[in-house]
């Protein structure tokens, strides 16, 4: 059942994501949803469930986008592990831990993603475009606890169980 | 425990490096398969989604839906108008030309696409189309829209491509100057945080005068594009450092960040892969 959610969570969120700049009709408005997802998972599962969403949503992010395969695998199982580590230390229910994790890997994969382009020499990026890393954070800290709050919905309405996470 | 912790990291960064390394072909069917299965939930959520923005705009805007009905029916009859006019000179310069046995200089046809999703990283000014190889599309192919030229086929799958668009600042094609013919190259500057992309013409000649409202075209001298497809307008010029060349900003004919249709150019002579360079760029 959590393997549903989970499959669930990231075809939502990889379906999502693409689209909404379309409709909003600014190039700009990219919501980091798989983020918020693997920042779900690597909040409030156990680390196998977290590194799982996070290869998961990087090779979405690779297979969908243009980046070498199994680069934003890499930065997200990185993040993922990051706040698989810290956790303990948090307020893992709180929506505030949950917007402000959202952010950091938000940022953290927008601000390697970059680099990795620029090393591998993919593409050349004016500094203009480097504004798109903090903007990312400002949109991990809206997505990310809507999409806690429905994954969390979702885990429950299908019966899995949930790491109860105040310390 | 954290020493298991880390080995367990480790393995599932291994996974990743196996992936990085997948031989090219290997992980282009992996990208092509993704894209494939998930471009009908893509093509569904953007029809939504236009619908509800249509309804947003109609309930914000309804004072205005009449006039704009009026002016668009007085547009409309006008261009009908333009239109007679306009295959009336057609039938005419057809006759001339065989007159004179010139061959047909129609570039093909064009075939419509729906845009269903942008580049999901948002690091390239790219968008995903409902067309692939199965209606025809090849790799550099150009796309365009009606107020101009939008950019470039990158990818092509069974039902879906990729539509590399001119504002990427990676994309760089050879341009001309309508009024003088002065050549230049013109390249992207990226997606601004509002209004329209904004493209640079560089190495265009110094000694060429240039003014703002220059209309630019393709110039037909690289390999992808035809010749005299409208770029956009230049807004201003400058001389670069050197001295021999002068730059300008253009302002793009086409909204790039908000396309719902693009037309495909369908017949336009396609280079094989084996014939172009590595990243397809056009040189004057």
């Amino acid at each position: 059942m959590k393997a549903l959610t989970l499959a669930t969570m990231l075809l939502a969120a990889a379906v999502v994501q693409p689209v909404l700049p379309l409709i909003l009709g600014n190039p700009w408005m990219v919501p980091p949803l798989l983020t918020a997802v693997v920042a779900y998972y690597a909040l409030l599962d156990s680390r196998g469930w977290a590194m799982a969403a996070a290869l998961l949503a990087g090779c979405l992010l690779d297979a969908l986008g243009r980046a070498p395969l199994g680069g934003s695998a890499f930065i997200l199982l990185c993040g993922a592990g990051g706040i698989h580590a810290v956790r303990a230390q948090l307020y893992r229910n709180s929506w505030l831990t949950q917007a402000l994790l959202g952010c950091g890997l938000a940022m953290l994969y927008a601000l390697f993603s970059a680099l990795l382009l620029w090393i591998t020499g993919n593409r050349t990026l004016p500094f203009r475009m480097l504004a798109r890393v903090p903007l990312q954070g400002v949109a991990g800290l809206l997505v990310t606890p809507p999409v806690c709050a429905l994954a969390r919905h979702l885990d429950q309405a299908l019966g899995c169980r949930i790491e109860q996470g105040e310390t | 425990m954290r020493q298991s912790g880390f080995s367990n990291w480790a393995w599932w960064a291994l996974l990743c490096l196996a992936l990085w390394h997948l031989p090219p072909r290997c992980s282009q069917r992996v990208r092509g398969v993704t894209r494939e299965a998930l471009a009908p939930l893509h093509a569904g959520v953007t029809a939504l989604g236009s619908r509800l923005r249509e309804s947003f705009l109609v309930l914000r805007g309804w004072g205005g839906v009449v006039q704009e009905n009026r002016r668009l029916a007085e547009e409309i009859a006008y261009l009908r108008g333009r239109v007679r006019h306009l295959e009336s000179f057609q039938r005419e310069n057809l006759a001339l030309r065989r007159q004179l046995q010139f061959l047909d200089a129609s570039e093909g046809r064009l075939l419509p696409a729906e845009v269903i999703g942008r580049e999901i990283s948002g690091w390239w000014d790219a968008l995903r189309i409902a067309r692939g190889s199965q209606d025809g599309l090849q790799r550099n192919m150009a796309v365009i829209t009606p107020d101009g030229l939008a950019g470039k086929v990158e990818a092509v799958q069974a039902h879906t491509a990729e539509v590399m668009l001119l504002s990427d600042p990676s994309l760089r094609i050879s341009a001309r100057i309508s009024r003088t013919g002065a050549f230049g190259i013109v390249r992207g500057t990226g997606a601004p945080l509002h209004g329209r992309p904004l493209f640079r013409m560089d190495f265009i000649d110094a000694n060429t005068t240039v003014v703002p409202g220059d209309e630019v075209v393709t110039s037909g001298l690289g390999t992808l594009y035809t010749r005299g497809l409208f770029i956009g307008h230049v807004e201003r010029v400058a001389h670069d450092a050197s001295g021999l060349y002068q730059t300008a900003t253009l302002v793009p004919g086409a909204d790039l960040g908000d396309l719902t249709y693009v037309f495909l150019v369908m017949g336009r002579r396609v280079l094989a892969a084996q014939e172009l360079q590595p990243d397809d760029q056009e040189r004057p």
